[in-house]
């Protein structure tokens, strides 16, 4: 009887999945019996034969990735699940940029926003420069920088 | 790092990268045409079903959720086109579990025999896949990917579509029918023959 119910858990404790108590019930059991142990002899030794990997056949893994990748369309499927991983990020660093812009610039002193946002590019560039603690001089090779960006 | 993960390539594909696809198909071309060969038997046949596997998995990416290993949508993506393979195969003549006994039984008591492991020959690939085709494809396939893919439980249950419970219960029938196929040339002393002339295997 006993050998009955647990020859039905035999193939779980060949894969080693019984839970501890199961593993040992059925130890126990193993050691008086011989049948169920020359089946897990038997299974093991018809696994080894059936599924030996030595019994394949050779082939040349670059020609087979070649031909897979010759039978692929021209374009990658497009999937818009694949931008999401991306657009995330740059929607958060978007947002924080314009936080910092709304937020924290405002209170830097010296620096006015609606100066840099209604300007022309030259009195931009002179707000920049303003805020250079540096004083405007030909030595400053950032003043120099941008002096040559505003020539061009 | 030394490789890629799988999911991250997969993301590059999706993104337009196609090359990033040969690195997916060289880390498991070994695996896939092996479980191939297994389930076909026939090695051409298998290297068609490999590629076949790889190019349909290049095709559903962008159905590859990552709920799973990337390796386990591939295995099932490649049970469904053998199972499919092994229902058109059906339409032509196999070899029956009876007439492969007399046409091998040199081979299959060899297999009994402590040198058959030894063996790594054709020869023995070849009966390999004659016994294993003739298995119900289900049970090749759930031993397939246990005994030579390594898939834990759960992972069949996701190739399968089945709990892990009936993983448990459907390998131990598998096991037993995989045994009793081969059983004869084990032991011959536990066979003996009954009355109606059947053979009947003691226990």
């Amino acid at each position: 009887m006993k050998h009955n119910k647990l020859i039905e858990k035999l193939s779980a404790y060949y894969d080693q999945r019984l839970s501890q108590p199961e593993r040992w019930e059925m130890e126990t059991h193993l050691q008086d019996c011989p049948s169920c142990r020359k089946t897990l002899r038997e299974w093991k030794k018809i696994s080894a034969f059936l599924f030996s990997k030595s019994l394949f056949s050779e082939w040349n893994e670059d020609i087979f990735t070649q031909k897979v990748m010759a039978h692929l369309e021209p374009a990658p499927p497009f999937s818009w699940k694949a931008l999401l991983p991306w657009t995330a990020p740059v929607l958060g660093s978007a947002l924080a940029a314009v936080w910092m812009w709304s937020a924290i610039l405002p209170n830097i002193p010296g620096f006015d926003s609606d100066s840099v946002l209604l300007s022309d590019n030259t009195s931009t560039l002179k707000s920049k420069v303003s805020l250079s603690s540096e004083p405007r001089s030909p030595q400053n090779p950032a003043i120099t920088l941008i002096s040559y960006d505003e020539d061009q | 790092m030394a490789a890629i993960e799988d999911r991250l390539l997969v993301q590059q594909i999706l993104s337009g990268d196609k090359e990033a696809y040969a690195v997916l198909v060289q880390r498991y071309q070994r695996k896939v045409r092996g479980y191939c060969q297994s389930m076909l038997g026939d090695p051409v046949q298998a290297d068609e079903a490999a590629q076949d596997s790889f190019v349909k998995a290049y095709q559903s990416l962008s159905k590859f959720r990552g709920d799973s290993a990337f390796s386990t949508w591939l295995y099932r993506i490649t049970t469904n086109h053998c199972l499919d393979m092994l229902r058109r195969r059906k339409r032509r003549p196999t070899v029956s579990w009876d007439a492969l006994m007399e046409q091998e039984t040199g081979f299959l008591q060899k297999l009994a025999s402590t040198e058959a492991q030894a063996a790594s020959t054709l020869e023995n690939r070849d009966l390999a896949d004659k016994i294993l085709s003739t298995l119900p494809a289900d049970y090749r396939t759930l031993l397939t990917l246990r005994e030579a893919e390594g898939l834990s439980y759960e992972e069949l249950g996701t190739v399968l579509h089945c709990s892990v419970d009936a993983v448990k219960s459907r390998l131990s029938r598998a096991r037993k029918a995989m045994q009793e196929r081969v059983r004869h040339f084990y032991d011959p002393k536990d066979v003996h023959t009954s009355k109606k002339g059947k053979e009947v295997h003691e226990t």
